[in-house]
């Protein structure tokens, strides 16, 4: 028996022993793939690789210098007129947090250098020499050559600070730190900066106001502003605007967090209320805009967690939100110096199972507002118009149907950024976090009622738009999330890819589109610059740079290729009779 | 009960499998493509590696693991190595101890730029991914100078090998030409680019490499042979001989 044992192990032993060895090499080819892609890792390696090609072959994005004087010209222009709601501005393109007075999105200053007939255009791209701490939340410039960055509060942090840097590479020229929630307890998000007309940057965030030299960074002061009823560590001023009034008095509301939450960043407004109820109601303050001392302040009657706008209208000075429970007008009256709720401008125009919208728009006599600004999984993202002078004269379009599932197949829809809207055209641009696709909407002047001008239901943007260039070369501009990106890649946070699109905003056909980079902000912008420069905020703390050629121009093929990209310029060059093509396209 | 024949056939074995480690790590370096979009990059292009290991970072992953465990694998095999050698060398050992002791020396060389390879494919943050380059450059040259102290180790073997009647003359002289082969990787650290570089240089990275590992390989089916020949002795009676031989 022992013998016929002896006689099987001498079989089976060799037999395990091999078994045993392609054991241990499976579980050594397993080992490095349990980790899977990591996507954070790879972010920051082609965040890295980025910066090494700029570097290396596309050096200091510098712009179309020539186009410097002419655009300077223009924005001076531009601001002096009261219809452009840039009144109280320091006159340069992009002195306002986001375009204007109502966050239009319209620059007609700014300057697309591609050829605009055709998408036979390729995209420089710099990656800033200098990476930010904290996350980029704005960008503003006061000419050509200098622009300033809001940082900190995108991602947990110290504190917030501002900083100048080079349009050209993005390096930081001067850094002025002006919170540290540490010491304060305050809780940390997105603020508010701005260039004003006296040359002063204005920043603000928490409770806080800041009034910053932009020549070398020095503080000249700094006011908290009071908040009656609830904690002032909970609120957060957020979308600054200058009164077209004779001072430029400065407006701002706060959003809330729930009363005790600890968490920091903007993520508070979302995810504090299941656990700290529901966030307190916002409050409103107007601000000298020389001392920084507080003129009135109000709290209203709901929370207001959008930007807000603002306008002058018969004489009167009209701020408009998004709030919890319905639109929301504050009146700033500058004779007296006081700011009152306006009771009897409060559409409630959101479909049920639909949350509040972004920040509003003003078009003409409609104010645009869309809805979903927190996610809602019952009801897609519809946009409304209310005639400022009758609230109950409203009308509603829903681009993307009014049930789930769409037609992208996505049963969650939010929205972060507001809607674009070109007033000499009539156009509303409206786009979905989660829905995907990109909407022009045109807008009956007389009557508020909206139809489809053209749709990209390939084009996925979370992003404030911009629009630049003349009216009949207007372009339209914002970051394209890379397609093979999931919602639940979007859900689980910011490593996905992107690009920067630029489409001809009349037809919605691609002029443009940049190399695949890191994401950037959500609910941020493609910033204007000067020279045919603009500026995206990664949320590595990056600021990623573009200039936008056209293939006729090309001596160079750009590193790394841009999504739309020209032939090869050394054999275009040998061969002068062949005509560029572009290598992909879409729209 | 283990006997010593077991033992010193895992210790030869080890040899074997490090070599065969090593064969692995080679094939998957081949697998990702190294010539081409993106390339692996030469130490003056290491400005290119964070995109390379992006392409391929499962992979690099695993490049490092059987980097690892080859390394590992040899550290194993080097005592059995040792013994053989002090053997057919006699008192006092030197060579056998020279080649001991640069074997330990390469293999925490090689260690070393695995854990310089692995730190590359975690660096989660844009000030991690900043120093990837270095990373690189550093992985390079740490595997690179191990060849240089794997020459010490082929010399001193291919000493005793050439000298003792219990190991075959050839494997001498292979270890002499793996050596000398292995001294390019000394010249590594003075050369960015070109045939001498480190990370992808043919005489500053490969061929050294890949003649050690055919060397482990051939070493180690040689000690498996030797082993399988060699009788039977339980540990308790290598214990007890060899405290009889401390006491003599």
């Amino acid at each position: 028996m022992s013998r016929v044992g002896h006689g099987i192990w001498l079989v089976l032993k060799p037999l395990l022993e091999i078994a045993l060895a392609l054991v241990v090499l499976a579980a050594l080819l397993l080992v490095p793939t349990l980790g899977g892609e990591n996507l954070a890792v790879k972010n920051a390696l082609n965040g890295f690789t980025v910066t090494a090609a700029s570097a290396t072959t596309n050096g200091p994005l510098v712009g179309d210098q020539s186009l410097f004087d002419k655009e300077t010209a223009c924005v001076q222009r531009w601001a002096k007129d009261p219809d452009n709601n840039y009144l109280n501005y320091f006159p340069a393109i992009g002195a306002p947090e986001h375009t204007d007075n109502v966050r239009s999105g319209l620059m007609p200053c700014g300057s697309f250098t591609g050829d605009f007939g055709s998408d036979q255009n390729q995209v420089f791209q710099y990656k800033s020499e200098t990476t930010y701490p904290g996350g980029i939340g704005l960008v503003v410039f006061d000419g050509p050559t200098a622009g300033y960055l809001w940082a900190g509060g995108i991602v947990p942090g110290s504190g917030q600070y501002v900083s100048r840097f080079d349009p050209s590479t993005g390096k930081e020229i001067w850094r002025t730190w002006v919170s540290n929630v540490n010491e304060s307890g305050q809780w940390l998000a997105l603020g508010s900066l701005a260039l004003i007309k006296d040359g002063t940057l204005v920043a603000a965030a928490g409770h806080t106001f800041w009034k910053i030299d932009r020549q070398d960074g020095s503080l000249i002061a700094s006011q908290d502003q009071p908040i009656e009823g609830t904690p002032a560590v909970d609120h957060n001023f957020d979308g600054m605007v200058v009164a077209p009034d004779e001072a430029g008095t400065l407006l701002i509301k706060s959003q809330t967090r729930s009363v005790g939450c600890p968490t920091q960043t903007n993520n508070a407004m979302s995810s504090c209320p299941n656990d700290y109820g529901d966030a307190p109601n916002s409050v409103f303050v107007a601000v000298d805009p020389v001392t920084l001392k507080n003129l009135d302040s109000i709290e209203i009657n709901q929370n207001v967690t959008a930007r807000t706008v603002a306008v002058e209208r018969d004489g009167k000075v009209y701020i408009y939100g998004n709030g919890a429970k319905s639109l929301v007008r504050v009146i700033w009256d500058p004779d007296t110096q006081t700011l009152k709720q306006d009771m009897g401008w409060q559409p409630q125009v959101i479909l049920k199972g639909q949350t509040g919208g972004a920040s509003p728009v003003v078009l003409g006599d409609w104010v645009i507002a869309d809805s979903n600004a927190n996610p809602s999984t019952d009801t897609p993202q519809c946009i409304f118009s209310v005639n400022q002078d009758d609230p109950t004269n409203t009308n509603t379009f829903c681009p993307w149907g009014k049930t789930f599932p769409v037609a992208s197949g996505a049963t969650t829809s939010e929205t972060p950024a507001a809607p674009a809207v070109d007033p000499e055209t009539n156009t509303i641009f409206v786009n979905d976090y989660f829905l995907k696709g990109v909407f022009a909407v045109s807008l009956d002047p007389t009557s508020g009622a909206m139809k489809e001008k053209w749709s990209r239901p390939d084009w996925w943007s979370s992003d404030y738009f911009t629009l630049v260039g003349p009216r009949d070369q207007r372009v339209l501009v914002s970051q394209n999330i890379s397609a093979d990106t999931t919602t639940v890649d979007i859900g689980a946070g910011f490593d996905y890819t992107e690009t920067a699109l630029w489409v001809n905003a009349e037809t919605g056909k691609t002029l443009a589109e940049s190399a695949v980079n890191p994401s950037t902000a959500p609910g941020s912008l493609v910033n204007i610059g000067y020279g045919g420069r603009y500026y995206t905020m990664g949320n590595d703390g990056s600021l990623f740079i573009y200039t936008v050629q056209s293939c006729k121009d090309a001596t160079v093929n750009v590193t790394p290729a841009s999504t739309t990209s020209c032939p090869d310029v050394s054999s275009t060059s040998s061969s002068s009779s062949s005509s560029p093509s572009p290598s992909s396209s879409s729209g | 009960m283990r006997t010593k024949k077991d033992w010193e056939l895992v210790g030869a074995g080890s040899g074997f499998l490090a070599a065969f480690a090593l064969t692995l790590y080679l094939v998957v370096v081949v697998a990702t493509d190294p010539s081409g979009s993106p390339a692996l990059p030469a130490v003056d292009e290491a400005d290119a590696a964070p995109a390379f290991v992006a392409a391929h970072l499962n992979a690099w992953r695993m490049e490092m693991l059987l980097l690892t465990a080859g390394a590992l694998l040899l550290l194993w095999f080097l005592p059995c190595l040792w013994t053989s050698l002090r053997r057919a060398e006699g008192a006092p050992g030197r060579a056998a101890l020279a080649t001991l002791a640069a074997g330990v020396g390469g293999g925490t060389l090689m260690l070393i730029s695995s854990i310089l390879g692995y730190t590359l494919a975690l660096a989660s943050s844009p000030t991690q991914a900043g120093v990837a380059p270095t990373l690189y450059t550093a992985g390079a040259l740490s595997v690179a100078t191990a060849g240089g102290v794997f020459a010490l180790m082929l010399f001193a073997f291919a000493r005793v090998a050439m000298r003792a009647a219990t190991l075959p003359t050839w494997l001498g002289v292979y270890s002499m030409v793996a050596g000398l082969l292995c001294l390019f990787g000394l010249a590594a650290p003075f050369y960015d680019g070109g045939p001498l570089n480190a990370a992808t240089g043919l005489l500053g990275r490969w061929i050294w490499f890949i003649s050690l590992t055919i060397w482990l390989l051939l070493l180690g089916i040689h000690f498996i042979r030797d082993q399988r020949h060699a009788p039977s002795e339980s540990t308790d009676d290598v214990d007890t001989q060899t405290r009889e031989e401390e006491v003599a």
